[in-house]
């Protein structure tokens, strides 16, 4: 820990090589003053805000609780093919624009306005010019079932569906 | 000073901190910018062809932001880049840098809030934004400067704070969406299953493995503002061991938070030792410099042991140790 000739000084008490440039006294206020206001609507953020209130919202990711013997929500996407068949196919922002998670919250967006996906499928249309073209596309809320901590089975439900 | 003195929270917060460091910080900070938006987080472009699903943020609509377009996040993103470079390129000379990172700061940010308006806020850009906008307060930072001040002290403080406010606050969070249950909640089982690594998966055969690190999580997270308060070894042990945990995140469920794994490395660890040692070796300072930044950062995806780029155990103010015992310095000492 000590190093011979040089004994430890806290940095804050250091004897610098040259002098420390010190502020005024209206500069740490006005430091002072900004850095409280940012703690304070920081935490007021983190009890009353949300996601909007970015960049004083809540730190939320992953602050749900699954129940150990509840069911985990994931939302996939499926696409019709041109010759009519549904496939899965990537909720990924190079895909269709927006990624799985930004999709997930917006779920009552998607509900009240299914007409959405297609602009998902429009999206795929821009980004994968060289892949067929889908003529549908529905999100699926599929449920993995916890038993214990374990998975046990899959269920799945449509949010929304969109045909061209 | 005398002032400082007779003060403890202005003696915390204004303590002279070394204007090297806040150098070494900006170079990498401007440096990550590319890196971010061209590799790591290229969501910009994507989102120009989904605006329909656009839903702004509180802040967009208080600034009257305009709701983005292809042809904005384009200037945007187009913008920032060459402006991060120059003010890499630039950081050691000092020059330019309060405009050049105001103006970063501005864009960065407008950069957020657009690609967070698409249902999906990330809580790991907090302490980097506070950086972005902090380092441009400094002034007469230069590489080579050996003096201190107290603006240099601020800004890391700044940097400090928001990086245990993420960690400190997140267990608030979890408190209040998830309940007192969420320790015992099996939302790791969740984050495994969403989108576990072939490593993580492997977890999901020990649920009560899982079950316990959502109590350790929490603990860690309610006690991580003592790291503010330590000095010297300890407070690099913890960095270390929080560097540590965003690794094996990494390593279980592919997040990894690199902005704020890159704050959490720059605000606390005393790098200005990188810009000493460098002179002192005469290596050529640039060079020597930004190979052990490239190793910092390198350090993020490295095993634990490694995740602190230069942990040399002398004082602070030990300027021109000698390159040699290095090694010997990562090693614990009694």
């Amino acid at each position: 820990m000590i190093t011979p000739g040089a004994p430890p000084v806290p940095p804050s008490a250091q004897p610098a090589e040259q002098p420390s440039a010190t502020l005024s006294g209206r500069a740490r206020a006005v430091r002072l003053a900004a850095a409280g206001l940012c703690m304070a609507l920081l935490v007021v953020g983190t009890f009353w805000g949300d996601d909007d209130a970015f960049p004083f919202g809540p730190f939320r990711m992953y602050s749900t609780s699954t129940p150990p013997n509840g069911n985990i929500h994931v939302m996939v996407l499926k696409a019709r093919m041109p010759d009519g068949s549904w496939r899965e196919v990537p909720l990924d922002s190079v895909v269709v624009g927006v990624n799985r998670a930004e999709v997930e919250g917006q779920v009552p967006r998607f509900q009240a306005e299914p007409a959405l996906v297609g602009r998902l499928v429009e999206a795929h249309d821009r980004l994968r010019p060289a892949e067929p073209r889908w003529t549908g596309a529905r999100l699926v809320m599929r449920y993995l079932k916890l038993r214990d901590r374990r998975f046990v089975g899959t269920e799945e439900k449509v949010v929304a569906e969109w045909l061209r | 000073m005398a002032a400082l003195r007779g003060n403890p929270l202005t003696r915390w917060f204004f303590g002279p901190v070394p204007l090297a460091r806040v150098v070494v910080f900006r170079i990498a900070a401007y440096l990550f910018i590319p890196l971010d938006l061209l590799v790591l987080r290229p969501l910009g472009s994507h989102h120009a062809s989904a605006t329909a699903l656009y839903k702004p943020l509180i802040v967009a609509d208080l600034l009257h932001l305009p709701r983005p377009t292809p042809e904005l996040i384009a200037v945007v993103t187009w913008s920032l880049i060459p402006l991060a470079l120059v003010a890499a390129a630039l950081a050691p000379s000092g020059r330019w840098q309060r405009l050049l990172g105001t103006a970063i700061f501005v864009l960065y940010f407008e950069q957020l809030i657009i690609s967070f308006s698409f249902g999906k806020v990330d809580h790991d850009r907090i302490a980097y934004v506070v950086a972005l906008a902090v380092l441009p307060t400094v002034a007469g930072a230069r590489l080579r400067e050996r003096g201190s001040a107290e603006s240099a002290a601020w800004a890391l403080r700044c940097v400090q704070i928001a990086v245990v406010a993420t960690y400190f606050l997140s267990a608030f969070a979890k408190l209040r969406f998830g309940g007192v249950e969420w320790v015992n909640s099996a939302t790791l089982v969740r984050a495994v299953m969403r989108r576990g690594t072939g490593f993580g998966r492997l977890l999901l055969d020990l649920p009560w493995l899982l079950h316990w690190s959502q109590w350790g999580i929490m603990l860690m997270e309610l006690f991580s503002p003592v790291v503010l308060f330590l000095r010297g070894r300890w407070q690099r042990i913890v960095v270390g061991a929080l560097a540590g945990f965003h690794v094996v995140v990494y390593a279980t469920i592919s997040i990894m938070f690199w902005p704020h794994v890159l704050c959490l490395l720059l605000a606390f660890l005393p790098t200005e030792r990188l810009v000493r040692r460098a002179e002192t070796a005469e290596t050529g300072g640039g060079s020597a410099v930004a190979a052990a930044l490239v190793g910092g950062q390198d350090a993020h995806g490295s095993a634990a042991g490694e995740a602190v780029p230069v942990v040399g155990d002398q004082p602070v103010d030990a300027v021109g140790e000698p390159a040699e015992g290095r090694d010997a310095q990562d090693q614990p000492q009694r």
